[in-house]
């Protein structure tokens, strides 16, 4: 009966030790999913930041294009154009008008050229085809001609990154760069982009005339964009700044995660 | 009027079966999956033989048959939830494995004439297994809703939970019946000392029932619960 007894304890014993497991078990289970369940909605909530902040640089691109479009149609289409209508009026009015016409239908072609190129540069497929290093291109040289600044931009041959985290990226040089000409009131501007492993590191430095990175206060519109986009892309965005100039070391993923 | 003692030691089983038919059944007004009829038809059988079986002796193919269709419906159940093939021919592998069993102890000749401890030992492993193999699921297949809305979440933790926790009493209460009837020290008292035991397993069973009936309240409080929304 001792025995027995003994027995009996043991596995009574044994069973609720079995049954504190069963129950640690299930509430252990409930408090892991719940975690996950958190942190993929908050992936998921990453996500549909980053889709609205896609669609957000789009419309910026877009509205960019569409200024710089304005401008050429101006500057350059508007200007040949009434450049052929003076000499045309010339023309009427002169005894050897075949010269003067010559002129003229050498610069209408010229607009015609213009056109076909912003055209070309236009269509639809602009979007898809975004190439980082060609835009940052282009931005530097429209930058360097048009104001009493230099940007010099180094970067690889090939950037391996999807349009859309490229266009993004484009969105964040171009904000760094604002900041330098707007608020740093810079003289020089270098941007140097390295693919470092599955990373791409893309500085912006400047000689202007610096900011307190600790003070919040000076942390305008642009800095908590590029530290936005530069988060919904997976990276990062560091500053440093003195009275001699501002750097900033933008740490992007090539892909998303 | 039957006495406490032995309410508890041989009709809270067909009471627990009773309570998780019940509960099934309620279940099934909203969620008509054949995996849920196929249970609530098993706890109904079921609460049938283990009422027949409180007032039968011996009643030990009552108990051999339990195991068996227990085998069959949580087999049932489990290959309709789990979604990987693999997974699913496990539950068949356990399903045939189980009756294969009960036709070799039932048509052996020499019936040792105590509890079959070994068929319930194997279905508790099996459904252990199938539980963690649930849990598994679960994990890799993470969903919006939260888990303590899913009753399948909670069916298997009823399952695991009382197998968990009958684990030992099945393993052993077979041998030590076995010992003491060959014991020269066999007495009634003994027996009823034993039949203490089954009374843990009676407990366990009823409390896995609440445990269904609990966490189909508690979904159908938090679903209609604005809070929720």
């Amino acid at each position: 009966m001792d025995i027995l007894s003994q027995e009996i304890t043991i596995i009574v014993v044994g069973s609720a030790f079995l049954i504190l497991v069963a129950i640690g078990i299930i509430v252990l289970f409930l408090v892991y999913q719940k975690r996950q369940l958190k942190l993929m909605l908050e992936k998921k909530e990453l996500s549909n930041q980053f889709q609205r902040e896609l669609l957000k640089t789009r419309l910026e691109a877009q509205e960019e294009t569409l200024n710089q479009l304005g401008a050429d149609l101006h500057d350059n289409i508007g200007q040949l154009l009434s450049s052929s209508k003076f000499l045309i009026g010339v023309a009427e009015r002169s005894n050897a008008p075949s010269a003067t016409l010559q002129m003229a239908d050498d610069t209408i072609s010229k607009a015609i050229r213009e056109l076909r190129a912003m055209s070309k540069a236009l269509n639809t497929e602009w979007l898809e085809k975004f190439s980082l290093i060609e835009n940052l291109q282009t931005e530097t040289d429209r930058i360097s001609a048009s104001r009493e600044l230099s940007v010099t931009l180094q970067h690889p041959p090939i950037i391996d990154m999807p349009v859309d985290r490229q266009m993004m990226l484009f969105r964040i040089v171009q904000e760094a760069l604002q900041n330098s000409i707007k608020h740093g009131k810079a003289s020089q501007v270098s941007i140097i982009a390295e693919q470092k492993e599955k990373d791409l590191h893309v500085s912006i430095a400047d000689n202007g005339k610096g900011f307190d990175v600790n003070d919040a206060s000076l942390h305008g519109v642009g800095v908590t964009n590029i530290r936005h986009r530069a988060k919904l892309m997976g990276g990062s965005a560091l500053w440093k700044s003195d009275s001699e100039g501002t750097y900033v070391i933008i740490q992007l993923p090539m892909y998303a995660n | 009027m039957p006495s406490f003692y032995f309410f508890i030691d041989n009709l809270l089983e067909p009471v627990s079966y009773g309570l998780c038919f019940f509960f099934m059944l309620w279940h099934t007004r909203k969620n008509k999956h054949a995996k849920w009829r196929a249970l609530a038809i098993f706890y109904f059988i079921t609460s049938l033989i283990m009422w027949k079986a409180a007032y039968t002796f011996p009643n030990l193919m009552l108990y051999s048959l339990v195991c068996l269709l227990s085998s069959i419906s949580i087999g049932i159940y489990f290959y309709y939830t789990y979604h990987s093939v693999l997974k699913k021919r496990i539950v068949i592998c356990f399903a045939l494995l189980q009756a294969g069993y009960y036709l070799f102890d039932n048509l052996r000749a020499s019936q040792a004439g105590v509890f079959d401890g070994m068929g319930y030992t194997m279905l508790s492993v099996g459904v252990l297994l199938m539980s963690f193999m649930y849990m598994h699921q679960i994990l890799t297949n993470v969903t919006e809703e939260p888990l303590s809305w899913n009753f399948d979440f909670w069916f298997v933790s009823s399952q695991l939970f009382y197998h968990l926790g009958s684990f030992f009493i099945f393993l052993t209460y077979g041998h030590l019946t076995g010992k003491l009837m060959s014991s020269p020290n066999y007495s009634t008292e003994s027996r009823l000392y034993l039949g203490q035991l089954w009374i843990v397993h009676n407990v366990l069973l009823f409390l896995s029932a609440l445990f269904i009936g609990a966490s189909i309240l508690w979904i159908s409080f938090r679903r209609k619960s604005p809070s929720s929304l």
